[in-house]
């Protein structure tokens, strides 16, 4: 089976190198790097990834609004929301645009790996 | 300040959550105008109905612990400091995802961080009340100056 490929979105690069161990480590390919919503919007129609990780909180562009615009025009689009935040309101806004998984800060390698396990095999 | 139960609460989820250390509340405290930091200041905004700031100050060598507990390759000075504000950015959100559940009104979110070094920077937050709460963890000092307009 060939590697999934993940898209890691964050303003964190600490976030991202953590992300990024444990998704090589469990055989995914990161494909691309975005700091923030906008670049997440570009890089995703460059790159086509099978499942991104969404950061929430960003400059530029939040992960809700990038969310939006990439499920607008691809909305077989896999995302997994990680956030600080999980009140009603922002878990009830992503899923009005059409995000089903939803992971609040701290987490652990591990549990973003088997967040995106089951959001691929859905 | 009516919100501080949960940033308390918050700042011991995150801390133990990302670095599977041990947190303590050592004292409880108005916080001065005027902060002398201890050398990585994280400051992220809380906007929404209520204005306010959430302030972690502590020493380098602390950040520099703190990330490599959290993962041995955040081992620059650079990460470090992404690190920390993170957790301060996590503990914050925590926070106030529980006052917004609790009082849908205030409808508080979160800015993106800002990161300053330098020991003994001066930072000087008018028209704030704040409380200091000053932790001891087995890596260094922490505190939190957590501050809202009018409150």
């Amino acid at each position: 089976m060939s590697n999934k490929k993940l898209m890691i979105v964050d303003d964190s690069p600490a976030i991202h190198l953590i992300i990024e161990k444990a998704a090589r480590a469990n055989g995914y390919e990161v494909c691309a790097h975005a700091k923030n919503g906008d670049e997440a919007v570009k890089q995703y129609k460059l790159t086509m990834p099978d499942v991104i990780t969404m950061d929430i909180t960003m400059p530029v562009k939040d992960g809700l609004t990038a969310s939006k615009e990439i499920l607008a025009q691809y909305p077989d689009a896999k995302i997994l929301m990680l956030s600080a935040m999980g009140d009603e309101e922002i878990i009830n806004e992503a899923r009005s645009i059409g995000i089903a998984h939803f992971m609040r800060k701290p987490f652990k390698g591990m549990e973003i790996i088997n967040a995106l396990n089951n959001i691929i095999t859905e | 300040m009516e919100y501080i139960d949960f940033f308390k609460d918050s700042i011991k989820e995150a801390f133990e959550g990302m670095f599977e250390e041990i947190i303590t509340l050592e004292s409880e405290t108005l916080a001065p105008g005027w902060i002398s930091s201890k050398g990585v200041a994280v400051i992220v905004g809380l906007t929404g109905e209520k204005k306010g700031r959430v302030l972690l100050d502590m020493p380098l060598n602390t950040a520099r612990e703190l990330a490599v507990r959290l993962d041995p390759d955040l081992n620059d000075e650079d990460l470090a400091l992404f690190t920390v504000a993170e957790f301060c950015n996590t503990a914050s959100g925590g926070a106030i995802t529980a006052i917004n559940d609790k009082s849908r009104r205030v409808g508080l979110r979160l800015a993106t961080p800002s990161i300053f070094t330098g020991i003994n920077s001066q930072i000087f937050s008018p028209n704030l009340k704040a409380v200091l709460l000053s932790y001891n963890t087995r890596l260094g000092k922490i505190d939190f100056h957590i501050g809202f307009e009018g409150v």
